[in-house]
């Protein structure tokens, strides 16, 4: 005579919650890649708009040292001049392009970069390589998803 | 005998319910991951296609203006079209080769039937095989709104500032000649005109010996032009015109040296008889002037015809801008009252005059400094005046020629004589900065709403936004983004025209 057992419940059960665990798995896999896209995407915003800030000011050296630490994630105080009109330029693109800034929201800083949250980053920052050397390393940071993603894009230029 | 034990009907039961869960759960997955897998593949679709859009279309906008040194300038290398509605069109003009100008066209243009769904389509046109149209293509689709705006610098239409024009060659349509500030009404029935019309084998001359030169008195040519413009340089064309025989070494150069002759300056680099006959660039000298050289006399401004204005500089923001001065009142760049001719020094610090070369070509840039009596470049006119300071010279080599003086030049070798008894100049260009009301474009804002090829969610999503001009609100199950970068038109921006 054949004895032959069945599958007990809780064998089932353990059986059941690793094929859930799988789904869980793949689904975070799912949302993993949503955020990578997500990513990609910003990145890709976000070095268009780069490279609009960086033609800017290639083509005003002039200028050059007006453009550090410009902070457009806000207007300029009046537009008066090209270097106002050009900030007003980018934060209106940034704001078309992104998440608006929302009012109250402060410059991410500090900690962890990939930790921020509720904080935007979205400047200009001009430095000369080495004093007098006209060569300048322009970097623009540009933060989308209430400073969920941050990305930085970097340039030296030669301004003699 | 065989005893079998089969399932009982809970385990079955409970099999069934368990296996309905992980089927369920595993199709419920399976929809939200295919769900998600079309949702990213149709954003991957809309963030791709935008940005080959944009980069093709920068790529063309860096390339606008381009053109060989031998070919025609081109008068607008993008032009904008809009509509007020969702697809604007561009035209950029370019060579792609020495012998191939292209316009490049983009514009979207309804799909079929579908009044939601536009592509956008390439044009290149070969402008110089009789506008052959070398494709006209799709290279997107999807596309609900393409805008461009023209931008350049600080400048808005009707800006009249340096950098707001479009610098270009500017030929006078009409000259005459005068003496003495104008009080003298001289003539020279050759025509001036023949400096500007590019053919450097043609000169104008007015000579002692025609009875028409008037060897006392300073001496004018005062030009027309068909536009206002700003002047921003002058190309003289060194030429031999006028020189009959002889030959000039370019090789050991075309200054004219001092102390190498016995008094006299001479050259040292040409062979008899050049120079002996009216050239037309031995020392000649002139200064570009806008004005008389006193401002109390209203009949000693030369140019009745008209006078100048100052340019909206960033120096000279709203200084005198808006008002037309009679000639000679006012400096532009100087806030103090100065009374005297606006002119160019070709060196500030030495001198007042610019010297055409006997042989070569040479570009003089009207760079003032903005101080008092530099600042030609500040001002903008129909109106242009050329002061002749120094009248032609002619070389003399041997007692043969005229005003040979053995006492002070030295045989076999150019000894310039001044005799004051020609004035002649050769061809030259003007290149000034014309301002036509609407600015050229030296920057172009590209600006694109893409949607994805497919609904996605069971509810609508309410999308509004602006892109230039176009406003758009839409409800429904589309993904959209927008997409937004501006390209400089180098070759308009770094051009020499």
């Amino acid at each position: 005579m054949n004895k032959q057992a069945g599958v007990s419940l809780i064998e089932a059960m353990v059986a059941a919650v690793v094929v859930g665990i799988g789904f869980v798995a793949i689904y975070g896999i799912t949302t993993s890649s949503t955020r990578v896209l997500l990513n990609s995407i910003d990145r890709e915003k976000g070095n268009m708009i780069a490279n609009m800030i960086m033609e800017d000011i290639v083509i005003d050296v002039e200028n050059i040292t007006q453009y550090h630490n410009i902070n457009f994630s806000s207007s300029p105080l009046s537009q008066t001049n090209s270097v106002e009109k050009k900030h007003e330029k980018w934060k209106s693109a940034a704001d078309k392009m992104f998440d608006q800034v929302q009012s109250g929201s402060t410059e991410c800083s500090g900690g962890n970069p990939k930790e921020w949250k509720n904080c935007h980053y979205r400047k200009v920052e001009v430095v000369e390589t080495s004093s007098g050397s006209k060569v300048y390393t322009i970097s623009v940071h540009l933060s989308n998803r209430e400073g969920r993603a941050v990305n930085t894009f970097k340039r030296t230029i030669n301004a003699e | 005998m065989q005893s079998e034990k089969g399932f009982s009907l809970v385990e079955m039961m409970i099999t069934l319910a368990i296996s309905a869960i992980i089927i369920g759960a595993a199709f419920g997955s399976y929809t939200i991951i295919s769900r998600n897998f079309e949702w990213q593949k149709d954003m991957k679709y809309i963030s791709q296609s935008a940005r080959n859009v944009i980069e093709m279309i920068q790529k063309d906008i860096r390339n606008a203006g381009f053109r060989f040194e031998a070919n025609a300038s081109i008068a607008d290398p993008v032009k904008i079209y809009d509509a007020g509605d969702c697809c604007d069109r561009i035209e950029i003009i370019y060579d792609e080769t020495i012998n191939k100008r292209v316009k490049i066209e983009y514009k979207l243009q309804q799909y079929s039937s579908d009044n939601t769904r536009f592509r956008l389509y390439k044009k290149k046109t070969n402008l110089s095989n009789n506008n052959t149209v070398e494709f006209d293509t799709p290279i997107a689709d999807y596309i609900e709104a393409l805008k461009f705006t023209g931008s350049r610098g600080n400048c808005t239409d009707g800006d009249v500032k340096k950098g707001c024009g479009i610098e270009q060659l500017v030929t006078p349509s009409s000259a005459r000649y005068v003496t003495l500030h104008g009080r003298n009404n001289n003539t020279c029935s050759d025509d001036i005109l023949k400096i500007f019309d590019g053919d450097p084998t043609t000169f104008w001359s007015c000579t002692r010996d025609s009875g028409e030169y008037d060897t006392n008195n300073t001496n004018y040519l005062l030009l027309t032009f068909p536009v206002e413009f700003r002047p921003t340089k002058v190309i003289t064309n060194g030429s031999l015109s006028g020189v009959n025989g002889g030959s000039f070494d370019l090789t050991q150069g075309e200054n004219f040296a001092r102390g190498v002759c016995a008094y006299n300056s001479c050259f040292t680099n040409t062979t008899h008889p050049w120079g002996t006959s009216y050239p037309t660039n031995l020392n000649t000298s002139f200064a570009f002037i806008r004005a008389g050289t006193s401002p109390s006399a209203v009949s000693d401004q030369i140019h009745t015809e008209g006078g100048w204005r100052c340019i909206a500089n960033p120096v000279i923001e709203n200084f005198f801008s808006s008002s037309w001065h009679p000639p000679g009142v006012r400096n532009c760049g100087d806030n103090n009252y100065y009374y005297g001719n606006l002119n160019y020094n070709q060196n500030i610090s030495s001198g007042p005059s610019i010297r055409i070369n006997p042989v070569t070509s040479q570009t003089i840039k009207f760079t003032g400094d903005g101080s008092a009596g530099h600042s030609l470049d500040l001002s903008y006119s129909k109106y242009l005046t050329i002061r002749i300071d120094s009248e032609g010279d002619r070389c003399a080599y041997s007692s043969a020629d005229e005003a040979w003086e053995s006492r002070y030049h030295r045989e076999g070798v150019c000894n310039i004589t001044w005799q004051n008894d020609y004035i002649a100049m050769s061809d030259m260009a003007i290149y000034g900065e014309v301002f036509t009301g609407t600015i050229s474009p030296q920057e172009v804002k590209v600006e694109l709403l893409q949607r994805s090829p497919r609904e996605h969610g069971n509810t609508d999503r309410n999308f509004s936004t602006t892109i230039g001009n176009f406003s758009i609100n839409v409800n429904d199950k589309f993904l959209r983004d927008n997409y937004l970068t501006s390209a400089t038109m180098r070759n308009v921006y770094y051009q020499s025209p």
